[in-house]
């Protein structure tokens, strides 16, 4: 079943265009690898598809929802609730530690369950650095967190922009995985944007981006 | 719940502590402005509320101890003695002088003259000594004397006559100049002209209405004002109307202060760490939760600087009154409460300034990192 789809999405910063007319259709369960160079317009179609960045033409629809129909709150709102992000500099609030990290999105979504930000970080390996501050964990461990994030309101939907961008290799193909089976595990749509050619045996499906456009 | 806003300001504890000591610093200043204020609103009023005088009978056209000019002929006394309803009569004599001590000239004192034998007009207010005066002995403001280092026993100067320190009082500065209490015939001597004073204090009869005895008083002495105590006391306040304004200047501007070290700090925060709010926004934090957080933080910051601020105020003042002894300081809970209440104003005021920059972070700079 089609969760997210993006629908002749175009996007230009005065005279570039830097995403021009691409559509795309993700489902449940679905892991998609968007594989590009620098450059391309793959993190510009992230953000459109994951309603932070209105197209300048086009629709992005999510579980049937036009979002780039919402007003700015609603779709804050729909973000919280139905898009998992993970971040090639993870983007950990520095001051919080793992566990908290997690818990403030479940704060967010006055979600009151005491256990799933512990139950996440089990299950992504890093329940005994559930403590720790950022500045004290590996690059892989801050990923992990991450990860448990981006999960922690059970999205339908997971964007991840260079996810191994940041890690060494055995690290990068170690957190690859985990985000693929946890989102296969969960049924969660999983879409990468990438320059890194590694993560194709672990998607369902690769699409190159050259110039704004689909190869 | 996760505690963002204390985090978040923990996490710049150099700048922290910097906003904390520059709140700290003004709350310190208006808490000394206010103390000031009181203490001389306290130094202007105590002397008229705590005498035992229903009434206070002047020269027509003056109504206050501190700015007006009156002389009456001491015979008034008497004959407001005889009116009905007037259970004593007593004359006070007011003149402005300076004393000299040790060969040194002090500032300018009000020196009041009562009649030692009717009581009335003698300071009420003790720390030390007695008001029952003998010929040239003095009651001093406490102040006055730590200023220019006069205890009991102490002898001073005026117009050439010792005097022997007898007294000491409290609630009798006026800052700019405080009082000294001596026998009225004494005054009679400094001020060179015999049969005036300057007031008569009434003290109406048992069961007798203040009103009526004021309304007697006028009717039989159409050239004098008389005043109830409590009316008195508030012209004597209302003396201070001058020393308002500047007051409420510098607290205004105290205000403006406090805000903006506040605002400073604030505004560099969420520039320092643009890229987590617009993470914040990203994974769905509203504006209102966001909103919610940076006054928080600015709220924090300034209670936190008012603990401070008044910390300092309590470890500084007995330094200050060593430092400055004609100082008055008075801090009263309604004071403190109402430097908290515009500190907690104050800084969520300051939040508007980051508030602005926030509103201009977006979801998507979070892929620019």
């Amino acid at each position: 079943m089609t969760v997210l789809a993006g629908e002749s999405l175009t996007r230009t910063f005065g005279d570039v265009r830097a995403v021009d007319g691409v559509s795309l259709r993700v489902a449940s369960g679905e892991a998609v690898l968007i594989l590009g160079p620098n450059g391309s317009g793959k993190t510009t179609l992230l953000s459109m598809l994951g309603g932070l960045l209105q197209p300048t033409s086009g629709r992005v629809l999510i579980a049937g929802t036009d979002v780039t129909a919402m007003s700015e709150q609603a779709r804050c709102d729909f973000r919280l609730r139905t898009i998992g992000f993970i971040f090639q500099s993870f983007h950990l609030l520095d001051t919080l530690t793992a566990h908290e990290n997690v818990q403030l999105v479940l704060d967010l979504a006055h979600d009151s369950d005491p256990e799933r930000a512990d139950t996440l970080l089990d299950e992504l390996g890093v329940r005994q650095r559930a403590d720790f501050l950022p500045h004290a964990m590996s690059g892989g461990e801050k990923q992990r967190v991450a990860i448990a994030r981006a999960l922690a309101n059970d999205p339908a939907i997971l964007l991840a922009d260079e996810p191994t961008g940041s890690l060494d290799s055995q690290a990068g193909e170690a957190t690859i995985r985990l985000l693929c089976d946890a989102a296969r595990r969960h049924d969660k749509a999983v879409i990468i944007v990438s320059h890194d050619t590694r993560i194709v045996p672990r998607v369902d499906r690769v699409l190159s981006m050259v110039d704004g456009r689909f190869a | 719940m996760v505690p963002m806003a204390r985090r978040l300001l923990l996490r710049q504890k150099g700048r922290l502590f910097v906003t904390i000591g520059g709140v700290g610093a003004t709350v310190c200043l208006l808490l000394f402005l206010f103390g000031v204020y009181e203490g001389v609103k306290d130094g202007v009023t105590r002397y008229v509320h705590t005498t035992d005088a229903d009434l206070w009978v002047c020269q027509r056209n003056a109504n206050n101890l501190l700015k007006s000019s009156s002389y009456l002929p001491a015979g008034v006394v008497d004959e407001i003695a005889s009116i009905d309803g007037v259970a004593v009569a007593a004359p006070l004599s007011r003149l402005f002088t300076r004393a000299t001590v040790g060969g040194r000239t002090t500032s300018t004192l009000f020196l009041f003259g009562f009649d030692p034998s009717r009581k009335l007009g003698a300071p009420r207010t003790l720390t030390a000594g007695t008001t029952e005066l003998r010929r040239h002995e003095i009651v001093l403001d406490r102040t006055f004397a730590a200023e220019y280092r006069l205890a009991l026993g102490s002898t001073l100067d005026l117009q050439g006559v010792p005097f022997r320190v007898a007294g000491l009082s409290d609630g009798t500065n006026t800052l700019l100049s405080q009082f000294a209490f001596v026998r009225g015939d004494d005054a009679e001597t400094l001020l060179g002209i015999p049969g005036i004073v300057s007031y008569c204090l009434v003290k109406v009869a048992r069961g007798a209405d203040a009103g009526a005895v004021a309304r007697r008083i006028r009717d039989r002495l159409p050239n004098v004002a008389v005043f109830p105590r409590d009316e008195f006391e508030q012209n004597n306040l209302d003396q201070m109307d001058g020393v308002l304004p500047v007051f409420a200047a510098i607290g205004v501007f105290g205000a403006l202060l406090g805000g903006l070290i506040v605002a400073l700090m604030l505004y560099g925060s969420v520039l320092e760490r643009r890229e987590d709010y617009a993470m914040l926004k990203a994974i769905g934090a509203s504006d209102l939760y966001l909103a919610g957080l940076v006054i928080r933080q600015a709220l924090l910051a300034s209670i936190l600087g008012f603990a401070w601020g008044a910390l300092l105020a309590g470890m500084a003042t007995p330094l200050l009154k060593r430092l400055v002894p004609q100082l008055s300081l008075r801090y009263t809970w309604q004071a403190a409460l109402a430097i908290l209440a515009g500190a907690v104003i104050v800084g969520a005021l300051a939040a508007a300034i980051p508030l602005r920059v926030l509103r201009r972070v977006y979801p998507a700079e979070v892929f620019r990192a």
